[in-house]
């Protein structure tokens, strides 16, 4: 993407020719198209680009020099681009407004000009009409007013014979003098419209037909004629913002008709004539009935005469606005041509939702062979569905409002679903399932069932995503965990050390993780190093029977853990141990029971019973003894007595006072050979 | 060759050969071989849409505006037709997908010689390609191998021969030009593109509902 600044704003935007998202501008004439090309990277520098952004926030003269615009110019005699600029020119009124409120951008600044708001644009002002249904109808055929007599209308006949053709004038005759006839032929008139009025609005409906939209305090029934035959105005090139807003403006004005204020008028003006009076709204009504299919027909002919595609986004557009995006109730008319539009476009919603099953199974087929082959398929899926939608649009729209379900796009919806969740679940695709996923949400918000559903499973799948995310990076700590413990396993007796590394660089990688410390993948982390910590320690004390040092590690192996199995298993673990050294201290183990044996009194024994524990044992010193007497103190044992001997517990160090046993013997028997000798 | 192999149809390695030769030729100009290399789902998709040259309700320049897109069938079909087109000054295209708008796909070409640069809107939505050129291209008489891909090359075109390269098991790869052909067009020479061309292609990202990003 390049960079550029609006002609309009001086905000940055990504493209030369492209719609502001500031301030909603986009060049349409040739002199801005040059100028918005001289202000991008393809002509100026980026401190140039930055000096005229200066000079247009500021309202300052744009300073850009005029080699540039010449060079502009000479780009923009590109064909292509000029038919590209076609497009964007005609469309950007259109759709900018709208692209800007579906990205959640900052709404267009009021003071900036909005085409196709309540003035009409100066295309549609422009348009002019030959005739319109108006012009064809019997009062304007003869020449005469809602308030001419039985008698005139016979001589107005007579003389427009002599200009027209003969059988019209008299069908408008009768059209207009016949009691049963006259009465539509006065609701497809100006009824309560002056004749001079309605002579005026007849010449102007020609002239401008747009410009009937502007006109105030007619009667409704008048005014909506007039807009209908404004309609036969519009063209394939119309405004398509522009004729959304018409057809709203027409809805809602049908919405206005009653049948009083049309009695009234009529009953008014043919008190003038002297045709009998109406006595009740019955019949009005039959024919205002009539009337609105008149209305119905005539913007459907309108629609009928725009390209597809604008057709489309002409009738998203009017039902979007007309029931405030589903949320509330459309007049009557705006039902009424999502109905036909609905009958007129079943055939090819069915054949885009057959191409769709079509991609869907080519989806399933390929899921097999992996990411790549199911990409491209799933792009494609993408693409139609979303033309798929697009058509659907207002009738999903409609739906909405109406409080109904959309058979159609629940249908489709949950099919794409469903390969969604078979991707996942079967295939672990996880992006594309969420490609899918996402796209759901961004088709079917309109339809609510779906759109709960599928947030859900978008939430669900942003969860297994995140947690692959943050699986991913405590693969250190993992890495971390087997490589000490396979140290540990070559060489258990190092096990406590590499315990103890295990816990010191852990702490660090999980200082360092790339995630929260809430999330359940960093507890997950310390559950690791907690398991590592703890077959450390079992391995360290199964090998030394030292469990002083067991006991640390699995301290805090517990104060990192957080699985409750784990938290089981390390308790049990650490009471285990703990007991153990409240019964052996740190007595070093014993591979066999010493001798006890002595010859005359002299020999090894043990003497003494000291510290004493509940489980019946007790530290007892191991003596050379000379004639029972012992001499030499030589280690310490914690002992059971079991009836005739003993139960060897394990070794313990000599206390002080054997130390002093030791010295006192020696000094004795050194004593004893020294006055000997 | 000896005239007994001449008279019993050459020997095998011949044989080899033709076949090779045949397998390329259908690659690269027959419809309906084109359309058996799609998923069958797609084929049919391709199968149940109009033939046509030209979308009779198409406006705008054909080729040059989504609303007028080149038909053709399948991504086979997308190559193939766009490697037989040469501008009127004889020079074929290499080109590239940029992306989608619907289901029209975009691709950027530009001149074996680099003096043009094209923006092509594509719709393989159809049974057979189409059999007229956009304004300003004819079909190459040469045997039209693959120039171009159907995915996004991020230093177009210089990464054409990388792109080759990695498409090998694509099972097209025997379809395409030979390295040698384009490698000396596009190692000596300096492709820029046109203010206007650069212009197109913002337009045309804007609008793009899909891209290709490998």
């Amino acid at each position: 993407m390049g960079m550029a600044i609006c002609f309009n704003c001086g905000a940055a935007k990504t493209g030369a020719l492209i719609v502001c998202r500031e301030c909603g501008g986009v060049p349409k004439a040739s002199n801005e198209f040059a100028v918005s090309l001289a202000l991008s990277d393809h002509l100026s520098s980026k401190n140039d680009l930055a000096k005229y952004s200066h000079e247009l926030r500021n309202h300052l003269k744009l300073s850009v020099p005029n080699e540039a615009i010449a060079q502009a110019s000479e780009a923009l005699k590109d064909p292509q681009l000029l038919a590209m600029l076609g497009v964007q020119s005609s469309e950007a009124a259109a759709t900018a407004p709208r692209q800007v409120s579906a990205q959640q951008l900052p709404p267009i600044p009021s003071g900036q000009p909005k085409e196709g708001a309540n003035a009409p644009s100066s295309r549609t002002r422009t348009a002019q009409l030959a005739t319109s249904a108006l012009h064809q109808a019997p009062f304007a055929v003869l020449g005469v007013t809602t308030r001419d007599d039985r008698r005139r209308i016979i001589e107005l006949a007579e003389e427009r014979s002599l200009d027209l053709d003969h059988d019209i004038c008299q069908k408008a005759r009768s059209d207009l003098t016949n009691p049963r006839t006259r009465l539509s032929a006065e609701i497809a008139w100006l009824p309560g419209v002056s004749p001079r009025k309605a002579s005026q609005l007849l010449d102007s409906l020609l002239d401008n037909p747009m410009a009937m939209r502007g006109e105030s305090s007619l009667p409704t029934l008048a005014h909506l004629n007039l807009l209908a035959s404004a309609f036969e105005s519009v063209g394939a090139e119309h405004d398509m913002g522009d004729l959304a807003e018409f057809i709203q403006e027409m809805a809602f004005l049908v919405e206005d008709l009653s049948a009083d204020e049309v009695l009234r008028d009529i009953n008014e003006d043919r008190t003038v004539s002297g045709f009998p009076q109406l006595t009740s709204c019955e019949q009005i009504e039959v024919e205002l009935t009539e009337r609105k299919r008149h209305y119905r027909n005539v913007i459907k002919d309108a629609l009928d005469r725009l390209r597809p595609t604008t057709l489309v986004r002409v009738m998203i557009d009017t039902v979007d606005g007309a029931t405030a995006s589903g949320e509330e109730h459309a007049p009557w008319l705006v039902d009424d041509l999502v109905d036909s539009y609905e009958v007129e476009t079943h055939d090819v919603l069915q054949k885009e939702a057959e191409n769709v099953h079509k991609l869907i199974k080519a989806v399933r087929d390929s899921a097999p062979s992996g990411e790549a082959a199911v990409k491209p398929y799933v792009e494609k899926l993408c693409a139609v569905a979303s033309n798929w939608d697009m058509i659907a649009q207002p009738i999903q729209l409609s739906a909405k409002a109406r409080g109904i379900d959309h058979g159609a796009s629940i249908d489709l919806a949950w099919e794409i679903r469903g390969l969604a969740i078979d991707l996942f679940n079967n295939h672990s695709l996880l992006t594309q399932a969420q490609r899918l996923t996402n796209l759901l949400q961004k088709l079917f918000s309109e339809v609510p069932d779906v759109s709960e559903r599928v947030t859900d499973d978008a939430n669900a799948l942003a969860n297994i995503s995140q947690r692959n995310e943050d699986s991913k990076a405590i693969e250190p700590i993992r890495t971390l965990c087997d490589s000490v413990l396979k140290a540990s396993e070559r060489s258990p007796g190092n096990a406590f050390h590499e315990g103890q590394r295990l816990l010191d660089e852990g702490k660090k990688l999980l200082a360092a993780l790339p995630i929260k410390a809430t999330s359940p993948a960093y507890s997950e982390a310390k559950d690791i190093l907690a398991a590592g910590l703890m077959r450390c320690a079992v391995a360290f004390g199964n090998e030394t029977s030292k469990l002083a040092p067991c006991v640390v590690l699995l301290e805090k192996a517990l104060e990192l853990s957080s699985d409750a199995k784990l938290r089981q298993a390390l308790n049990k673990n650490l009471a285990t141990v703990k007991e153990n050294l409240a019964s052996l201290g740190d007595l070093e183990p014993i591979q066999t029971a010493p001798s006890l044996r002595t010859v005359n009194g002299i020999g090894v024994t043990l003497y003494g019973g000291t510290d004493r524990r509940p489980d019946g044992s007790y530290m007892a010193t191991y003596y050379f003894v000379f004639f029972a007497i012992p001499i030499f103190p030589i280690a310490r044992y914690r002992v059971i007595p079991t009836g005739g001997g003993y139960r060897f517990l394990g070794k313990g160090k000599l206390r002080t006072f054997d130390k002093w046993h030791i010295a006192i013997s020696i000094g004795l028997i050194v004593l004893m050979f020294a006055s000997g000798g | 060759m000896g005239i007994f192999s001449r008279l019993f149809g050459g020997n095998k390695e011949d044989k080899a050969l033709r076949d090779v030769f045949e397998h390329i030729r259908r690659i690269l100009e027959d419809e309906n071989f084109q359309n058996d290399l799609v998923h069958p789902a797609v084929k049919q998709m391709l199968l149940s849409a109009p033939a046509y040259d030209k979308d009779p309700e198409g406006s705008g320049p054909f080729g040059f505006t989504e609303s007028n897109p080149i038909p053709v069938n399948g991504p086979v079909g997308e190559l193939a037709y766009l490697s037989r087109l040469e501008t009127l000054a004889g020079q074929r295209i290499l080109f590239h997908r940029i992306g989608a708008i619907g289901t029209v796909d975009v691709f950027e070409a530009v001149s074996f010689d680099g003096s043009e640069w094209f923006v092509l809107f594509v719709d393989f939505y159809h049974p057979r390609r189409s059999r007229i050129t956009p304004e300003g291209f004819r079909f190459t008489n040469d045997l039209a191998q693959f120039s171009g891909f159907h995915k996004f090359c991020e230093n177009f075109p210089y990464d054409f021969i990388e792109k080759k390269v990695a498409d090998r098991e694509s099972g097209l790869s025997m379809a395409y030009i030979p390295i040698s052909k384009v490698s000396a067009q596009i190692e000596r020479r300096v492709f820029n593109r046109p203010i206007a061309h650069k212009a197109k292609l913002e337009l045309v990202k804007e609008r793009l509902s899909s891209t290709l990003t490998q």
